[in-house]
């Protein structure tokens, strides 16, 4: 009887220490208020205020993303929180940035929420999940042409997602049906 | 051993409690995470047509310039429409038809509602009314349904036809790939202009061109709409995967 007390008592104790919410990275530190590094390594866009993430107002300003040639395979994804199926999506490309953390890969989460949400809502949305994959918030209404930049078969539905490494360049005009389908396109530009 | 068996039950409802308080704590964190971002669409699935042919006829679809593909679709009043008994806001035959895929539940979609009301309410008047067709899977996003639909439509007041492209057999043929998108078809059913509603999804104070509005008065002119082909961010239509 006694021993089964004891053990009722140390599986609780178990228990309520696994019942824990995982540990949010840094949530308080004053890191996580910054632009993730990779970002700023990536594009040296301004952070205008305490977003951790930068806004950008014109395409202009986004399109060198799409044009490095620098052996680095650059993986560009369009979502919005809005986006059911974008968000679907996201954790094939952290489970893509776990598995290529040593590799020349570049993830960057380009954001259409709409530009009344992108400091709100979309903040709120990157704290709570948390995503820790750099996000750049694209605010320019002027679709009808930068769309046809990013790429010219793309009817502007979300989410999009282009993976290029130097001149070669691949465009997925839709969702990702599983992390594999992800991951291989990956492989096959490295 | 009385005392011992109390302690025993003691723990057991320590161990029920803590167990239960652990649930509810990540209930109450889904429930924050839900509300959080009620807007968000659920999760759903989109089409990734495994066979290639049959993805690139529907990534085709028709262009400007092509016939517009014809349709007889269910509207929520229980009737079937089609370009045949469609009538303007005078009861004639239309000079056009300005059909937009749109849906209840995408919120670029919701954006427009009021611009598509105030578009039909000033274009059928001149012979061109908006033609609505849903053409999401309802048994992919529940807030589409037939019955959702009917009740978006009382809600708003839609002076237009909403119709279901149920079995989504239309869509694709015209190529559609988000809501909302507009094809304004003209009298002999062939396709004049393709795309946005005007030029600022987001903002309808801020529009500066409403290009369905423009494409409209140049048909009135006897001219070629330009531009013909406007892009557009939009939801996905969303269909079962294959």
């Amino acid at each position: 009887m006694q021993r089964s007390i004891y053990l009722t008592l140390g599986l609780l104790l178990f228990l309520s220490s696994s019942c824990q919410p995982a540990p949010t990275p840094a949530s308080d530190s004053p890191a996580q208020e910054t632009t993730p590094p990779l970002v700023q390594n990536v594009l040296h866009l301004p952070v205008t205020d305490t977003l951790p993430y930068p806004i950008v107002e014109e395409f202009a300003n986004l399109a060198p993303i799409f044009n490095f040639r620098n052996d680095t395979t650059y993986v560009i994804n369009f979502w919005a929180t809005w986006c059911g199926p974008c968000v679907a999506e996201l954790p094939y490309f952290e489970r893509l940035a776990a598995a290529t953390a040593n590799q020349p890969v570049k993830i960057v989460l380009v954001s259409l929420d709409f530009r009344r949400d992108v400091r709100t809502k979309l903040l709120r949305f990157i704290r709570e999940r948390p995503l820790e994959l750099p996000v750049i918030a694209l605010t320019d209404n002027k679709t009808n042409i930068w769309i046809d930049q990013v790429d010219p078969t793309w009817g502007g539905a979300i989410p999009i997602t282009i993976i290029y490494r130097n001149d070669q360049r691949q465009f997925f005009s839709d969702q990702f049906a599983d992390y594999e389908e992800l991951a291989s396109a990956v492989q096959s530009l490295q | 051993m009385k005392n011992a068996s109390l302690l025993h039950l003691l723990s057991a409802f320590l161990f029920v409690a803590v167990l239960s308080s652990c649930q509810n704590a990540e209930t109450a964190a889904d429930t924050a995470a839900a509300t959080a971002d009620a807007a968000t669409e659920t999760i759903a699935v989109a089409a990734k047509t495994a066979d290639p042919t049959a993805s690139t006829e529907y990534q085709q679809g028709v262009q400007v310039g092509d016939k517009a593909p014809t349709f007889k679709l269910k509207n929520i009043d229980d009737k079937l429409y089609s370009f045949e008994n469609i009538k303007d806001a005078n009861g004639k035959a239309p000079k056009g038809f300005i059909v937009t895929f749109t849906c209840n539940t995408c919120p670029y979609a919701v954006g427009y509602e009021d611009r598509l009301i105030a578009l039909h309410q000033k274009m059928s008047v001149l012979g061109y009314p908006v033609v609505a067709i849903q053409p999401n899977d309802p048994e992919v996003k529940d807030g589409d349904s037939f019955a959702q639909m009917k009740v978006r439509a009382q809600e708003k007041g839609f002076p237009f036809v909403y119709l279901l492209d149920a079995g989504q057999q239309i869509y694709p043929q015209y190529g559609a790939s988000r809501t909302p998108e507009v094809y304004l078809v003209d009298s002999d059913l062939m396709v004049r202009y393709h795309g946005a509603i005007d030029d600022n999804a987001q903002d309808a104070e801020a529009v500066t061109v409403n290009y369905v509005e423009k494409a409209v008065t140049a048909l009135q002119n006897g001219l070629n709409p330009d531009p013909a082909d406007v892009k557009a961010i939009g939801c996905t239509i969303k269909t079962k995967k294959t």
